[in-house]
């Protein structure tokens, strides 16, 4: 490129408008990179990625991103992460490789909670929610970009072969005639159903119950006719990183029910406790809010999110307890399920953190039905992971006192690199995080629980520590991060003082046992 | 820290530009030094000792080698230790663990490779400092007494990382001689602009779709087409990573008043492989020219065999310039055989009829083509295996969805690298520079284009710069 001298005016123009977006964008930001400089850590890639989230009108740079990907044509977003069809619905690309090994686990657990249940004569149901890149639903080819469609159909073949109830709600939107069609069926923004469908979900379900099991639900409560409407735009999970401009936004319905309700919502690990209309206690109010755009979540309106263990009390209804294992797939469903029972407990295995509530809720209560229902994308984990884990650490036989860890923070504050945890007993948990590694091959560990009482909890691990990967010089370490939520109740009740971590070497056959941290309770 | 990220667009380049032009005019080369020192530790961390230390060996010997001028023989060793101190200091931070992987297989050793950090622009600088003192040594310049002017020279900030490697007689006029120029300032920060967005909206885009491709080498995945869209894809996204570099490093350099040569001429234009060469990463080929080629005799040697030693020499330092790994030197040599087949047989500068020129400028992208999926394979087998595929040799499928898909999906992206590979765009707008009206709106649009890259830079986690690792 060469330049040509400018004899006008015009040479002025870029250097100014340059400096206009420069300056003022810098300044705009500058508090920003104040507040994370100035206690001295430097992390880089920290300020790097704080700074980006922080950005001025970060949202409307990310619309104008999104904006510059349409006008390109493309349809794919980021590395491999998300790409829109034809209609607009946006995919999850999932590099995953989904094994006969995931569905053989799920099946393992299904047919040991089927064993245990049909011993207390509970009948059973799995509830499948079809998967975006369902065959016949969606404009690309099935398994184009991620294998849950085939999983789908493998998983399904095997609960069959093992008589295991199942309702296919993929099959079902194929033959029945009163299924919504795909764009009504999928958000296209975001990874659930929509309101509609989990209605319709929900009748299906409701037609299975009613025949099969002791419940007698009204059929009304997912007519959609029988409740007031509310339309919200909404932009879900699978767009954000996209903005405005690179997928439309979808439509959130809520339907609130138009006649008396009493509920009283119950999470004793939590210390929630909610009583009242159907609308402050099984949904959370976002209604209320006074910022509401298009990014609110309504999803997370329903229910109780990150909660492992929960009850729904109707106090209008005397008969039908369910207990419902599940993602938060069919939220709305089970939310709507409630105005029909007097009792739905739910269980989302993804928070158990080692502790069996199946086990407990199952001693604490009767319960006409179970039902398993769960999104096609977790099959890459197994949905009941505390069994497998408990089996494992069973059989393994070496321990080694290699220190391969790190225990950085307590409940947020800096550990100062000892072994005394501080916490507070009014806290409801004591969450633990820091970093821990197979340092004999450089590698991550496989798995890493901590132990403390008589359990055994599993951390969630491989999270982002980039500045391990840094000092060790290996970027294998990049994702060795570990945290884990140990609640209140469990320290207390088992009266425990110490906890230390297991961490599993990267082959997964070996355990690398901590010295122990001691547990400091103070108010 | 790269020049897309936003701490580098928002925090260090506007405090470097004003404080370039605030400060005192004898106080501007310290300021802007003590920029590229902070700009080099926030990228490598506190590990700056090998730039320091090339630094002060570099200027020491420089000054020893001026004043050993009428002493031949001294002066003549004096440069060697010098030239040997930098060649040692890349040698055993770039390829040392390789020569040792090289003798634990040859003689069956076990011999522990090193943990060495390699320091970022190592071969930048180092090239750099050498052609320093071969210029003082040739007498083609004088030594810089200064040392915050040399030390200015080696680590200057927007060409450490990733060159281009400025000579010191093209930059020590405007160590002392800056003023403040709106042309320069114009046309810097379009060229910045400009090199951002080709980084940003076009070498990350074309770098998803090359990863994919050369990371399902093995797999069933890789298909004869995806195999040619990633090498395609692939050719573009070195081009625009590296050019874009080089643009956004000219830019910065202009804008605080420092000039600098081209390191790119729409290589892919070029009609023959020896012209790829005059056109791709220009200050390299051009310091192995004059430092290697030339010193050896060149082309002004008596016997055929002595110019393909030369060559030879050339084309393999080429190779290993780039990296430690047998990849570069065969694709080193690949452009070896290239050379030789055009100087010695084919001549093809002298075809004269429109479809011969037509043929062989096609064959000349063919080979480009071919010769940067070596250098991007991660081993020679894995090179071996995706040139197999992309023949169709190894009885991969030849196409399937994922492969239509990404084609459609970034056919707009590739029509529009396609023409920015040419100077279609700068012969259209330098005609009409003088036009107050065009610049408007041509100022208009690059404004436009630097906050579509903004976006880019906040949004995406994706940035890979392919250079840095040389």
């Amino acid at each position: 490129m060469k330049k040509m001298p400018c004899k006008n005016i015009g040479v002025w123009i870029l250097p100014v408008l340059f400096a206009i977006v420069l300056f003022f964008l810098a300044g705009a930001n500058l508090k920003s990179f104040y507040c994370l400089i100035k206690d001295g850590k430097i992390d880089k890639n920290a300020i790097e990625n704080e700074y980006k989230s922080e950005f001025y009108r970060k949202d409307q740079f990310l619309d104008l991103y999104g904006m510059s990907l349409s006008a390109l044509g493309k349809k794919m977003l980021g590395n491999f992460e998300y790409v829109k069809d034809e209609s607009g619905i946006v995919h999850l690309i999932s590099s995953a490789s989904i094994t006969e090994e995931s569905t053989e686990q799920f099946l393992k657990d299904i047919l040991k909670l089927k064993e245990s249940l049909d011993k207390q004569g509970i009948p059973l149901v799995y509830v499948q929610i079809p998967s975006r890149e369902m065959e016949g639903y969606s404009d690309y080819p099935s398994n184009a970009f991620n294998k849950t469609d085939k999983t789908i159909k493998d998983l399904k073949k095997k609960l069959d072969d093992n008589n295991i109830d199942n309702i296919d709600i993929g099959e079902k939107c194929l033959d029945s005639p009163d299924a919504l069609p795909k764009d009504q069926f999928f958000f296209k923004t975001d990874i659930h159903l929509t309101t509609d469908a989990e209605m319709w979900v929900g009748k299906q379900l409701l037609a299975y119950l009613n025949e099969n099991t002791p419940c007698e639900i009204a059929p009304d409560i997912f007519d959609i006719n029988t409740y007031r409407k509310e339309t919200y735009s909404f932009r879900g999970n699978l767009a954000r990183e996209g903005g405005k401009y690179f997928t439309k936004a979808d439509e959130f319905i809520i339907y609130i029910p138009d006649y008396e309700t009493s509920f009283l919502l119950s999470n004793p690990l939590q210390g929630v406790e909610k009583s009242g209309i159907f609308d402050d206690t099984v949904m959370n109010s976002y209604t209320r809010l006074g910022d509401i755009d298009e990014y609110v979540y309504w999803v997370t309106n329903y229910l109780q999110f990150t909660s492992p263990f929960y009850n729904i009390t109707n106090n209008l209804k005397d008969k039908n307890n369910i207990l419902i294992i599940m993602d938060s797939m069919c939220f709305r469903t089970v939310s709507y399920l409630s105005l029909g029972c007097h009792k739905v407990t739910i269980l989302d295995p993804r928070y158990f953190g080692g502790t069996d509530y199946i086990d407990i809720a199952l001693k604490g209560d009767e319960y006409d039905a179970v039902i398993v229902c769960h999104s096609s994308t977790l099959f890459g984990n197994s949905f009941f992971p505390e069994q497998e884990q408990k089996e494992r650490l069973n059989i393994l036989n070496s321990e080694n006192s290699v220190t391969t860890h790190s225990l950085d923070y307590c409940n947020g504050v800096w550990t100062e690199n000892t072994n005394i945890l501080n916490a507070s007993r009014t806290s409801p948990y004591i969450e633990l995080s820091g970093w821990a590694a197979d340092l004999q091959v450089g590698l991550p560990a496989s798995n890493v629980y901590v132990a403390i009482g008589t359990h055994i909890l599993k951390c969630d691990y491989g999270i982002e520590s980039q500045s391990l990967a840094d000092y060790f010089n290996n970027i294998n370490l990049q994702n060795a991060g570990f945290n884990v939520k140990i609640p209140m109740d469990l320290v207390i009740t088992d009266q425990a003082d110490k906890c230390s971590l297991w961490v599993v070497s990267a082959d997964g056959t070996t355990v690398y046992k901590t010295f122990d941290y001691v547990i400091n309770l103070g108010e | 820290m790269s020049f897309s990220s936003p701490i580098f667009l928002f925090v260090f380049l506007p405090i470097t530009i004003i404080l370039a032009y605030m400060v005192r005019d004898e106080l501007r080369n310290i300021f802007l030094l003590g920029v590229s020192i902070l700009f080099y530790w926030y990228g490598q961390g506190s590990f700056i000792m090998p730039l320091s230390s090339s630094i002060l060996l570099n200027y020491i010997i420089g000054l020893a080698i001026e004043k050993c001028r009428e002493k031949r023989r001294v002066c003549k060793i004096i440069f060697v230790i010098g030239v040997l101190g930098n060649v040692a200091m890349l040698y055993v931070f770039k390829y040392l663990n390789f020569t040792l992987e090289i003798i634990n297989k040859a003689c069956r050793k076990n011999i522990s490779s090193l943990s060495l950090i390699l320091p970022i622009g190592l071969s930048f600088f180092t090239f750099k400092a050498i052609s320093y003192l071969a210029d003082i040594y040739m007498g083609k310049s004088q030594s810089e007494k200064n040392p915050f002017n040399f030390a200015l020279y080696i680590s200057f900030f927007p060409q450490i990382m990733s060159g281009p490697i400025a000579r010191y007689n093209d930059f020590k006029d405007d160590l002392v001689r800056r003023k403040f120029d709106i042309n320069e300032l114009s046309y810097g920060i379009e060229r910045f602009i400009c090199g951002l967005g080709k980084k940003l909206i076009l070498s990350n885009t074309f770098a998803i779709v090359a990863d994919k491709a050369f990371g399902s080498v093995g797999s069933s995945e890789l298909t004869v087409c995806l195999s040619w869209l990633g090498s395609i894809c692939y050719t573009m996204q070195i081009y625009f990573d590296f050019s874009g570099y080089s643009d956004m490093a000219i830019g910065i350099g202009n804008m605080i008043g420092f000039r600098c040569k081209e390191n790119f001429d729409y290589p892919y234009i070029s009609k023959t492989g020896t012209e790829f060469w005059r056109r791709w990463h220009i200050s390299l080929s051009s310091w192995f020219r004059d430092y290697v080629y030339f010193p050896l005799g060149g082309s002004r040697v008596e016997k055929k065999f002595r110019l393909f030693m030369n060559l030879s020499a050339v084309w393999i330092l080429t190779g290993i310039w780039h990296g430690a790994n047998w990849t570069f030197i065969v694709w080193g040599i690949f452009w070896l055989i290239i050379q030789i087949i055009e100087k010695f047989a084919l001549h093809p500068e002298k075809f004269t009829h429109a479809y011969s020129k037509a043929i062989y400028r096609f064959i000349t992208l063919l080979f480009i083509n071919f010769g940067w999926v070596v250098f991007r394979a991660e081993d020679i087998n894995k090179a071996a295996a995706y040139i197999g595929t992309m023949l169709g040799w190894n009885h991969a499928a030849l196409v399937n969805p994922l492969d239509i898909f990404l084609f459609r999906d970034n056919f707009v992206v590739l029509l529009i690298g396609i023409v920015l590979s040419t100077p279609i765009m700068t012969i259209i707008c330098e005609k009409r520079h003088d036009n107050l009206v065009f610049r408007a709106v041509e100022a208009v649009a690059l404004t436009g284009l630097l906050l579509v890259c903004i976006s880019y830079s906040i949004s995406v986690t994706y940035n890979p710069f392919i250079y840095f690792d040389f």
